[in-house]
C-alpha cells in the first residue's frame, strides 16, 4: 500500500511537472522593451508628391541626421499583451518632454479580443472588438534579435501602402507583437516598415518568474469606433493630404 | 481532487486523437529527428500556401518529435519545420487520395556552427536559406577602413579567395559578379571585388540560376557555377548633381546662376556662383541647402548658455555667423544693382567626426539716385528739407568658415568653429541739401549745402569658438562649457566736402561754412566670452540648472581728422578722437525646471553685473577728454511655461527681463558734427535700458480637417528706455542726444484662423494683427508722447481646382493711427493696402504660365500722400530635353513700368518721404538646366 501510494505520488508529480512544463513552454510571462526608430527622411522620401530633386535634397541635407528613437514596452501575461510607451513623453534630452499621442494596445489571444486607445488625426479613438490576424507570408530567412533566433514573415498594409516585415521567434510561444501586429507562431521581436522607414526592434526581453496581471488602464476614454471605420477615415485622410501636398503622417502613426 | 484533475487531463489528452474529420479534409503527420535520429520536440511545423507562402496553420512537435495536423483542408501545402539551430525543412505536399499523408521521418540538418556563431551571433546578420544556398547581409562584418570587397569576402564563412582573386563559395566557383544586378567592368569577377570599397556594400548574395519554384520549395539543383551580386548601401552611392540658369534681357539686365555638387557617403563638395544686374537675389533656401548639404543646419551651436538652453531642442541654421548665409535669401534694395557671388563648400561627415569648410565671395554694387523731402514741425515754424543725392556703393567681401564636431563618445561632444571674413567697401555720396523755413505764407531759405562725401573701408573679422558638452551616467545630469574669441578691425578713410550756406531771417546770405576734411578711422574690437552651465535632476521630473556667462569686450578707436587748407593737411584737434572702452558682463543665473508629458515649466533668476570703462580724448589743443567708469547691477527674472495638450493644442506663457547696455557712441560726450545741421552729442550718464516682456500663445491644428487657429500676444514695458532729446537752435541746427526715460510700452498681437472651404481646392486663411505702442521724445525740453494704434487684417485664399490651374490670392489692409499729445496737429492716420495674385496655369503644347500681380497703395491724408504701385510680372515656360532637364522661359517684369521705390515715414515732429529710382520694366529670356530634372507644377512648393 505504502509503495503503491509512493508510486501514485510519483506519477502525480511526474504529470504535474509535465503539465507545468507544458504550461510554461506555451506561456511567456514578462516584458519586452522595443526601440521604435522613426527615420523621417526615409518616411518623407516615400511621399508620392515630391520631385526627384526634393527627395535627393532631403537625403543630401538631412540623411546623416535621420532617426528618432522612442522606447516602447510590451507586457505579456497569460497569453495577453499590452503595448505602450516605456516612459511617457521622455525625449532623448532629459528636462524637456513631449506629449505623446495616446497609444495603448491590448490583445487577448485567449478570447481573440482587441482593445486599444489610438490617437489618430487629433482624436482619441477606442477600438473594442474581435481580433483578426493579418495574412502573413512566411519567408526563408532567419536572424537573431535580442538573443532569440527569429524567422521572417511579411504582410502588407494596403491602407498606408506599407510593406511590413516581421521577425518572430517560436522560442516565445505567444502570438503577440509590437504596434498593431500579431498572429504569428511566436512573438514578433522586430518590425521593419517600408524598407527601414520605421524599425521597431526588441532590445531587452525579461522573463517574469511570477504571474503578474497586466497594468491595464483603469478607464478607456476615447471615441468608440470600429477598426473598419477607422481604416476608412485614415484612407481618406491620406488621399486628402497627398492631394494637398501635405505629409499625412503629421498626427497619424506610421 | 488532484486525482480527478489528473484523470481529466489524461482524458483530454487522449480525446485529441479521436476527432473525426470530413472527407474533404486530410491529416498530415511526420516525425522530426536530427541526423543522428534523436527526436526534436517542441519544433514549430507550419503549413503554408504554396502560391504565396501564406501561413495557414501551425503546431508544435511532441516529445518524440512527432507532429500531426488533423482535419486540414485538402490542398497543396508547403510543410515547413523549424527547430532552433537547425536549417528549416521545406517540403511541397501534394496530398494523396487517402486521408492520411505521412511524411515519415524528417531529418533536419544542423546549421554549421561557424555560420551560427559568426554570422548569426557575432555579426547579427540575417541569413536567408534557399535550399542549400545561404545568403547573408555582409554590412555587419567589421573590416578595417579602406578595405576592398575582397578583404571582406575573406572573412565570410564558406567563402574562399585564392591568390589571383578567384572566388569559391562552398566549394563552387563564382564565375560572375554583378553590382546591383548589373555586370561590372567586363567579365573578370575579381575586377569588382578588388576595386570596390567594402564599406559601400550592404549585401552579398550568392546564388545559382534557379527557377522560382525551386527557390521556394528548396529542392536543390545539381551543383552549378555561382553568381555573386553586390548590393550597394543606399547612402554610399556616389553621385553628382547640379543646375544652371542663364538669362539675358532688355535694360542691360542679365542673370547667371549655377551650382554643382559631388558626393559620396562621407564627403560632400559643392560649388555655386551667381551674377546678375537685376537684384533679384536668385539664391533660395533650397540653393542654400544644396550648397551647405549636411551642414545646412546644426543642433547645439549656441554656446551662450542661459534660460531655456541646456536642452538640445534648438536648431540653429548656420546663417548666424558665417557670411555665406547672408548672400542667400536677401531681398533687393532700391537702385541699380550689379552683384557677383560665389563659393565652395566641403563637408566631411562620418561616424563621430564632421567637418565643414566654406569659402564665399560676395560682391555687391548699387547705384541709386534718391530724392528725400522732409518736413520738421517746430512751435514757431516748419522746416522743409530737400536732399537730392547720388550714391554709388560697392562692397566686396570674402568669408572663410570652418566647423568641426567630434562626438567623442555617447556622453562627450566637442565643437570647434571659426568664421573669418574680410573685405572692403567704397562709397560715394554726393548731392545737395537745402533747408527752408516755412512761414504762414512764405518760405525762406535758411541753409543750403552741397556735399560730396566718399569713403573706403576695409574690415576684418574673425571669430573662434569652442563648445564642450558632457552628459553623465546619471540620466539628466549634464555640463556645458564654451568659450569664444572675436577680433574685429575696421579701417576707414573718408573725405568729406561740403559747402554750407546759412541765410538770415530775411533770406540773405549770412555766413558760409566750408568743410573739406580727410578723416582716417582705425577701430579694433576684441571680445572674449566664456560660459558654463550645469544641470542636475533633483527629484523625478524636476531639474535644476545653474549657469554663468562672462563677456569682456574692448573697443578701441582712433580717428584723425585733417582739414584740407590750400592743399595742406592740418590736424583738426576738435574733431580728432581717441577712445578706448571696455565693457564687461558677468551674469550668474539659476533656474528650476519641471517636465512631464508635454508640460514644461521653468522659472529662474539671474544677476548681471555690467562694467563700462572708457576714456576718450580729442586733439591736444581742444582740451576735450574724459573718463567713463560705470557699474550696473540688474536682476533678470525669467519664467517660461509650455503646455502640449490633447488634440494638437498647445499653450505657452513667458515672462523675461533683458538689459541692453548703452552704445559706446551714446556714452561718450563726443560732439559728432559730421552733419553740421544735425549734431549728435553723447551722454555719459546713460543707464542700461531694461525691457520687460510678457507673452502668451495658443495654437491648435486639426490634421483631419486642416483647420488651424493661433493667437499670440506680447507686451513689453521699458525702464530707462533710450529716448531722443533734441534741441533745435535759432539757426535750426538740431542738437540730439539720447537720454533714459521710463514708461514706454508696446503691445503686439497676432491671431490666425485658417480652414478649407472645399478640401484641397479652396482654402481660406485670415489673420488679424492689432498693435499698440507708446513712446516718448523730448524737443526743446518738452516731452512729447506718441501713441500709435494699428490694426492689420490679412488674408490668403488658395484656389487650386485642378492640376492645370492654381490661383493664390493674398492681401492685407493696415490702418495706423498716430496721436501726439503736444503737437496734436500732427495726428495722422495712414492706410496701407497690399494685394497679390499669383496665377499659374498649364497652357497648351506643354507651355506653362506664371504670373504675379502686386498692387500696393499707401495713403496718408494728413500730408496728402497717396502712392499707388501696380507691378505685374509674367512668364511663360516650357520644359525641354530628356527627363525634363531643361527649361526655356520668357519673362516680362514690371509690365506696367511702375516700379519706383517710394517710402514715407513720420514721427512726432517730422515727416520724410524718399523716392529712389529703381530698375523697372524689362523682358528676359532664360534657359535652365537641371541634372535632376525640372518639375512644372502650377502648385506652390510642397511640404513635408
Amino acid at each position: 500500500m505504502r509503495k503503491n501510494f509512493i508510486i501514485k505520488v510519483l506519477i502525480l508529480i511526474f504529470f504535474m511537472v509535465k503539465c507545468y512544463s507544458e504550461v510554461f513552454s506555451q506561456n511567456f510571462e514578462g516584458e519586452i522593451i522595443y526601440d521604435r526608430n522613426y527615420y523621417w527622411v526615409k518616411v518623407n522620401n516615400q511621399l508620392p508628391y515630391l520631385s526627384l530633386e526634393e527627395r535627393e535634397r532631403m537625403q543630401y541635407t538631412y540623411g546623416k541626421k535621420d532617426g528618432w528613437t522612442t522606447k516602447m514596452k510590451l507586457s505579456v501575461s497569460n497569453n495577453q499583451t499590452l503595448y505602450t510607451y516605456l516612459d511617457e513623453g521622455a525625449s532623448e534630452n532629459p528636462g524637456w518632454t513631449w506629449r505623446q499621442d495616446e497609444f495603448i494596445i491590448f490583445r487577448d489571444l485567449n478570447t481573440m479580443k482587441r482593445k486599444e486607445l489610438n490617437e489618430t488625426m487629433g482624436k482619441i479613438y477606442l477600438i473594442d472588438e474581435e481580433l483578426r490576424f493579418p495574412k502573413w507570408k512566411i519567408l526563408n530567412e532567419i536572424k537573431e534579435v535580442a538573443g532569440y533566433l527569429c524567422m521572417k514573415a511579411e504582410t502588407t498594409d494596403t491602407i498606408k501602402n506599407q510593406k511590413i516585415a516581421a521577425w518572430f521567434t517560436d522560442q516565445i510561444p505567444v502570438s503577440g507583437g509590437p504596434e498593431l501586429l500579431c498572429g504569428l507562431p511566436g512573438m514578433i521581436l522586430e518590425l521593419d516598415i517600408n524598407n527601414g522607414a520605421v524599425i521597431i526592434t526588441a532590445t531587452k526581453v525579461t522573463k517574469a518568474t511570477t504571474f503578474k496581471a497586466l497594468p491595464l488602464p483603469k478607464k478607456w476614454r476615447g471615441k468608440l469606433i470600429s477598426n473598419i471605420d477607422l481604416q476608412k477615415n485614415i484612407q481618406k485622410h491620406i488621399l486628402d493630404a497627398v492631394k494637398n501636398k501635405q505629409n499625412p503622417y503629421w498626427g497619424l502613426r506610421y | 481532487m488532484k486525482l480527478k484533475y489528473l484523470i481529466l487531463v489524461i482524458i483530454f489528452n487522449c480525446s485529441k486523437s479521436y476527432i473525426h474529420s470530413q472527407s474533404s479534409s486530410i491529416n498530415i503527420q511526420g516525425r522530426l529527428t536530427d541526423t543522428l535520429n534523436a527526436p526534436l520536440p517542441g519544433a514549430t511545423i507550419l503549413l503554408l500556401d504554396p502560391l504565396d507562402t501564406t501561413l495557414i496553420s501551425y503546431i508544435k512537435s511532441e516529445n518524440d518529435g512527432s507532429f500531426n495536423f488533423k482535419g486540414v483542408k485538402r490542398m497543396k501545402y508547403i510543410v515547413k519545420a523549424n527547430y532552433l539551430g537547425f536549417l528549416p525543412y521545406m517540403y511541397l505536399l501534394d496530398p494523396a487520395d487517402e486521408k492520411l499523408n505521412d511524411l515519415g521521418i524528417i531529418k533536419l540538418k544542423e546549421i554549421a556552427s561557424e555560420l551560427m556563431e559568426v554570422v548569426i551571433k557575432a555579426a547579427k546578420a540575417p541569413i536567408s536559406i534557399r535550399g542549400d544556398t545561404i545568403e547573408y547581409d555582409a554590412s555587419t562584418f567589421k573590416v578595417p577602413a579602406g578595405s576592398t570587397v575582397e578583404d571582406l569576402l575573406r572573412r565570410l564563412p564558406g567563402m574562399e579567395v585564392d591568390a589571383n582573386g578567384g572566388l569559391k563559395s562552398e566549394g563552387k566557383d563564382v564565375t560572375k559578379v554583378t553590382v546591383e544586378g548589373k555586370r561590372f567592368f567586363g567579365t573578370d569577377p575579381s575586377a569588382a571585388t578588388k576595386n570596390l570599397p567594402a564599406e559601400g556594400i550592404s549585401k552579398i548574395q550568392i546564388f545559382n540560376e534557379e527557377t522560382e519554384e525551386k527557390k521556394l520549395t528548396g529542392v536543390s539543383s545539381k551543383p552549378a557555377d555561382k553568381t555573386m551580386n553586390l548590393q550597394l548601401k543606399e547612402e554610399f552611392k556616389k553621385g553628382g548633381f547640379g543646375k544652371m540658369v542663364a538669362g539675358a534681357g532688355l535694360e542691360e539686365t542679365y542673370e547667371l546662376k549655377g551650382n554643382y555638387n559631388k558626393f559620396n557617403s562621407k564627403e560632400q563638395f559643392s560649388i555655386i556662383g551667381n551674377a546678375n544686374t537685376t537684384g533679384r537675389n536668385g539664391l533660395s533656401w533650397n540653393d542654400y541647402q544644396d550648397f551647405k548639404g549636411s551642414s545646412a543646419n546644426n543642433w547645439d551651436d549656441d554656446g551662450e548658455f542661459g534660460f531655456g538652453s541646456g536642452g538640445d531642442r534648438y536648431i540653429s541654421y548656420s546663417t548666424d555667423d558665417d557670411d555665406s548665409g547672408s548672400s542667400f535669401f536677401g531681398g533687393g534694395k532700391a537702385g541699380f544693382p550689379e552683384n557677383y557671388t560665389g563659393g565652395v563648400n566641403y563637408n566631411f561627415d562620418h561616424k563621430k567626426n564632421s567637418l565643414t569648410a566654406t569659402y564665399f565671395y560676395n560682391q555687391k554694387a548699387l547705384t541709386s539716385n534718391t530724392l528725400l523731402s522732409g518736413q520738421t514741425f517746430l512751435p514757431d515754424a516748419n522746416l522743409n528739407n530737400l536732399n537730392e543725392s547720388l550714391n554709388e556703393n560697392i562692397n566686396k567681401n570674402h568669408s572663410i568658415d570652418f566647423r568641426y564636431e567630434n562626438k567623442i563618445d555617447s556622453l562627450n561632444t566637442i565643437l570647434i568653429s571659426s568664421n573669418t571674413s574680410f573685405g572692403d567697401q567704397n562709397n560715394n555720396n554726393s548731392g545737395l541739401i537745402s533747408l527752408k523755413q516755412q512761414l504762414i505764407d512764405t518760405s525762406i531759405i535758411s541753409n543750403e549745402s552741397n556735399f560730396d562725401n566718399s569713403y573706403n573701408r576695409s574690415s576684418y573679422l574673425t571669430k573662434v569658438s569652442a563648445i564642450y558638452r558632457k552628459k553623465f551616467r546619471k540620466k539628466g545630469r549634464s555640463l556645458g562649457l564654451s568659450s569664444s574669441f572675436i577680433f574685429n578691425q575696421n579701417d576707414k578713410n573718408a573725405e568729406q566736402y561740403s559747402d554750407n550756406k546759412f541765410y538770415d531771417k530775411q533770406g540773405s546770405l549770412d555766413s558760409i561754412l566750408l568743410i573739406n576734411q580727410l578723416n582716417t578711422t582705425k577701430s579694433t574690437k576684441n571680445e572674449i566670452a566664456a560660459n558654463a552651465m550645469f544641470t542636475e535632476p533633483i527629484i523625478k521630473k524636476f531639474y535644476w540648472s545653474g549657469f554663468y556667462n562672462f563677456n569682456h569686450r574692448n573697443e578701441d578707436l582712433n580717428r584723425d581728422v585733417f582739414d584740407k587748407v590750400n592743399g595742406d593737411l592740418v590736424v583738426n584737434d576738435f574733431l580728432t578722437r581717441i577712445y578706448d572702452n571696455t565693457i564687461q558682463v558677468n551674469r550668474v543665473g539659476s533656474f528650476l525646471r519641471y517636465s512631464n508629458q508635454g508640460t514644461n515649466i521653468s522659472a529662474g533668476i539671474a544677476n548681471q553685473r555690467l562694467d563700462l570703462n572708457g576714456n576718450f580724448s580729442s586733439g591736444p589743443s581742444s582740451g576735450l577728454s574724459g573718463i567713463v567708469d560705470r557699474t550696473f547691477y540688474n536682476w533678470l527674472p525669467n519664467l517660461d511655461m509650455n503646455f502640449d495638450l490633447r488634440g494638437n493644442k498647445s499653450f505657452n506663457l513667458s515672462y523675461g527681463v533683458s538689459a541692453k547696455e548703452p552704445s559706446i557712441r551714446e556714452l561718450q560726450p563726443i560732439v559728432d558734427n559730421s552733419n553740421p545741421l544735425y549734431i549728435k552729442i553723447g551722454n555719459p550718464d546713460l543707464k542700461p535700458q531694461i525691457e520687460h516682456d510678457v507673452s502668451l500663445g495658443f495654437h491648435k491644428f486639426d490634421p483631419a480637417t486642416f483647420l488651424n487657429i493661433s493667437a499670440n500676444i506680447n507686451f513689453s514695458y521699458y525702464d530707462n528706455q533710450f529716448v531722443s532729446d533734441q534741441i533745435v537752435d535759432e539757426n535750426f541746427v538740431t542738437n540730439s542726444r539720447t537720454i533714459n526715460y521710463s514708461g514706454g510700452q508696446s503691445v503686439w498681437t497676432w491671431m490666425n484662423f485658417g480652414f478649407p472651404i472645399i478640401k484641397n481646392k479652396f482654402t481660406f486663411n485670415i489673420n488679424y494683427n492689432p498693435n499698440y505702442s507708446k513712446s516718448f521724445a523730448f524737443v526743446n525740453e518738452i516731452k512729447n508722447t506718441t501713441n500709435t494704434l494699428s490694426n492689420r487684417v490679412g488674408f490668403n485664399i488658395n484656389f487650386t481646382p485642378n492640376p492645370k490651374l492654381s490661383i493664390y490670392f493674398n492681401g492685407s489692409v493696415n490702418v495706423s493711427d498716430t496721436r501726439y499729445d503736444i503737437s496734436s496737429g500732427q495726428n495722422q492716420t495712414t492706410l496701407d493696402q497690399n494685394f497679390n495674385v499669383d496665377l499659374n496655369m498649364a497652357l497648351f503644347w506643354g507651355l506653362y504660365m506664371n504670373s504675379s500681380f502686386n498692387y500696393s497703395k499707401f495713403e496718408n491724408a494728413r500730408f496728402g500722400f497717396n502712392r499707388e504701385r501696380p507691378i505685374l510680372n509674367i512668364s511663360l515656360y516650357k520644359l525641354v530635353l530628356k527627363n525634363n532637364r531643361g527649361e526655356v522661359r520668357l519673362a516680362l517684369y514690371d509690365a506696367f513700368n511702375k516700379n519706383l521705390s517710394i517710402n514715407q515715414s513720420s514721427n512726432f515732429n517730422s515727416v520724410t518721404q524718399t523716392s529712389t529710382s529703381t530698375l523697372s520694366r524689362y523682358a528676359m529670356v532664360s534657359f535652365s538646366y537641371n541634372i535632376r530634372g525640372i518639375v512644372a507644377s502650377t502648385k506652390k512648393d510642397s511640404w513635408w
